[in-house]
């Protein structure tokens, strides 16, 4: 009755931190925000590195650089709070023994690492263990997160080139609308940005026996984040005019040669954080269906409940429930397959950043399917194949931005005459929204070292696609023991 | 009377970007689109030739051989970024007319004073010298100068003033230079926050002088300003009219 009525007080909470949160800019410009989705945004926005003094009224927008950064914000978000998780009570199975008439260990493999088999654990038996996972990110949407560029260009401006012309890109070119007094549209900024996200999870497993073929289990995560995000911009004087100028900071960038302002054509600005704290509580019931001797098949659900917080990449904020179904073969190569879907309510990570909507969360359909190989009495290794099939999910990818070229004339003035440089096409980024499969492998062990009902655990996450927000290694280790 | 003229009065009115891109010597991009007018005066003594000045001259000087003041009056107080939207004068240009073709040394004598360095720098000019490439402000440059940074803005270390000399291209008198002020000790252009380009003119007027060894017969000067937005640029200077201006001090202006 006390767990209830706590998972109440959880969600009601998590309600209210999201209903306050939104309809509102999340990372309201010029005000620095302690959440960690605002950091990759706001380190280029509220630190002022992006701020650009020039000569005319033009500026460049930075709404397309917030578009995708946010994006890529979001999508991290959604994905580091989507991380699976270690199996609940894979451990030791309880047979019931009709000679003795008692619930006595099964000899059989120690199960799987995250995947999960059918058996459940046995009639008022509590499964008690807690896992160790660390995420070091290094791609999304197979981009690496050290090297992620975008490239700005000027929007159309009537008002800083000759009377009745419009200075665009987009114009004959060479043309009066790129040309001479409108040399200055041909500027460019690109930026570089590159993320350092890491995580550490500590998650706690309960699982109480119901009944001989029905468990109950809670899972709870504990998290630490952190992510650090750096960016360079560069602007590309093509127009050679010194219009645009990152703020000067005197020996370090710009500064004055001879009566000269010498234009600060770089900015480097980097923000981290760091931040704790409980992620989505999941709740588990599973039955199982139908049983042999040595196979089973169970059917079950998990609900996620929005503990965590979203906007610190902890949780997802909105709950979501996860049919799934277990077939499980027991013997010295116990082979087993895992299938659930998904169903997400809306987010605030999932929706406009700018604005703080929710839209849904993706769905997703996971899959596992491996063997556990009982290696000796107290031994298993583990081996899973671990799909995840994300549907509508915000996508991430690189794309061309077509930049106009230099202008060969030194003073400034861009005199068509004097020639001018190709057309130059630069990286950049393209938020998007599809659907995606990532794999990954599964390797570990089991172990049952003082031949009690203490179960230690070691296994390895590969990486082996690229969709998504991907750790190449995770590594996780274990202790459980079951009473 | 008319034989003893000795005051020539124009106004002129032309559009603003305009008269930025025909200061002499500054070769800018001409995209200022500020639609204002600058009144413009030219005014002389008997022996100037005074037709070939510049338009938007603020005062002329006296032929001398003592010298000339150039004076910058203080219009936002030291440490304020703006006041009544303007900047500090950012920028000078002073035209200096000479009767004959020899050589002539300037001694220019700046009203800061430096740690460890003279506040003078002499500089000897005569028809037809190499452009020195080291001037960066302008490629048809033949001398410049930077004075160090004054020794009561040592922690603005963009506040160095300077000069750089170009040869006029007017027909006043048998030589013409343009003097072009740089006055970065002015603003700090720098800063960071509202300590950017705020005002760091402690003098009120900030006279610089220069000294001739032989007489000038015009002189002109017109004054810069620039908006807050551009001040680390070196783009789209604000003409500013005589009024708002700096003047040489001693010459007769009137309107």
């Amino acid at each position: 009755m006390l767990k209830y009525g706590l998972i109440a007080i959880l969600f009601t909470l998590a309600w209210c931190r999201v209903v306050a949160s939104a309809q509102q800019d999340l990372c309201p410009a010029g005000i620095a925000s302690d959440k960690l989705i605002c950091l990759i945004p706001q380190s280029i926005g509220v630190n002022e590195s992006l701020l650009v003094s020039s000569s005319n009224s033009s500026q460049f927008t930075l709404s397309s650089l917030n578009r995708n950064l946010r994006s890529l914000s979001s999508s991290a978000a959604e994905e580091s709070a989507l991380l699976p998780l270690a199996s609940p009570p894979s451990g030791i199975v309880f047979t019931w023994d009709p000679a003795a008439k008692i619930l006595v260990p099964s000899e059989g493999s120690l199960g799987p690492v995250l995947a999960d088999r059918a058996e459940t654990i046995g009639k008022h038996k509590v499964f008690l263990g807690v896992s160790y996972q660390h995420f070091s990110f290094n791609r999304i949407d197979g981009i690496s997160l050290k090297q992620l560029p975008e490239t700005l260009t000027l929007p159309d401006d009537s008002a800083d080139g000759p009377p009745n012309v419009t200075c665009s890109i987009n114009g004959l070119n060479p043309g009066p609308s790129n040309t001479g007094q409108c040399g200055f549209i041909r500027d460019v900024i690109t930026t570089s940005t590159r993320i350092d996200l890491k995580s550490d999870e500590v998650t706690t497993f309960i699982t109480f026996g119901l009944t001989d073929r029905i468990d109950v289990s809670a899972a709870i995560p504990i998290t630490n984040i952190r992510m650090q995000a750096s960016t360079t911009a560069t602007i590309i004087d093509n127009a050679q005019s010194g219009v645009f100028s990152f703020p000067i900071v005197p020996g370090v960038c710009g500064g004055v040669s001879g009566g000269f302002i010498v234009p600060c054509l770089s900015s480097s600005s980097s923000d981290s954080r760091s931040v704790s704290g409980i992620g989505d509580i999941t709740l588990r019931v599973k039955g199982t269906a139908w049983q042999s001797d040595s196979a089973a098949l169970a059917l079950g659900v998990d609900i996620r409940t929005p503990t965590g917080d979203p906007l610190n990449f902890l949780g997802t904020g909105a709950a979501g429930v996860a049919p799934f179904v277990i077939w499980s073969f027991r013997s010295r190569v116990s082979p087993h397959f895992l299938a659930s879907f998904a169903v997400n309510g809306s987010s605030v990570i999932a929706g406009d950043t700018n604005v703080g909507s929710k839209a849904k969360l993706p769905g997703q359909l996971k899959y596992a399917s491996g063997a556990d190989v009982r290696v000796t009495k107290w031994l298993t290794t583990a081996v899973d194949m671990i799909g995840q099939q994300v549907y509508q999910a915000g996508r991430t990818s690189k794309a061309t931005v077509t930049t106009p070229g230099e202008c060969l004339d030194p003073s400034g003035n861009c005199d068509p005459v004097q020639g001018l440089g190709p057309n130059v096409a630069l990286p950049s980024l393209t938020s998007s929204t599809g659907t995606f499969t990532t794999t990954s492998l599964s390797i570990g062990v089991k172990a049952k070292p003082f031949g009690a009902n203490l179960i230690i655990t070691a296994n390895t996450l590969f990486a082996l696609s690229n969709g998504g927000l991907r750790s190449q290694v995770v590594p996780l280790l274990g202790l459980s023991y079951m009473f | 009377m008319k034989s003893h003229v000795n005051l020539l009065m124009l106004f002129v009115a032309i559009p603003l970007s305009q008269a930025i891109s025909n200061a002499p010597g500054f070769a800018q991009p001409a995209r200022a689109r500020v639609g204002a007018t600058a009144m413009a005066i030219i005014s002389g003594h008997p022996s100037a030739t005074v037709a070939t000045l510049p338009v938007n001259a603020a005062a002329n000087a006296p032929a001398s051989s003592n010298g000339i003041t150039v004076n910058v009056p203080q219009v936002v107080p030291f440490g304020a970024q703006t006041y009544n939207d303007r900047m500090q004068i950012t920028n000078l240009t002073v035209t200096l007319n000479f009767a004959a073709t020899t050589p002539v040394t300037l001694t220019f004598i700046s009203p800061d004073n430096f740690s460890g360095a003279s506040n003078q720098w002499q500089v000897t000019l005569s028809p037809g010298m190499p452009v020195d490439s080291t001037c960066r402000s302008d490629r048809k440059a033949v001398k410049c100068h930077d004075f160090p940074v004054p020794s009561n803005l040592t922690s603005c270390l963009t506040c160095t003033d300077n000069i750089t000399i170009v040869p006029g291209s007017g027909s006043g008198g048998s030589m013409q230079f343009v003097v072009k002020f740089a006055l970065l000790s002015n603003y700090n252009v720098g800063g960071s926050g509202s300590g950017r380009c705020a005002s760091t003119q402690s003098q009120d007027p900030k006279k610089y002088q220069i000294l001739p060894d032989q007489a000038v017969t015009g002189a002109c000067v017109e004054s810069y300003s620039k908006h807050l937005d551009q001040c680390t640029s070196n783009v789209n200077l604000i003409h500013l009219s005589p009024g708002d201006g700096a003047r040489v001090d001693g010459a007769t202006c009137s309107r």
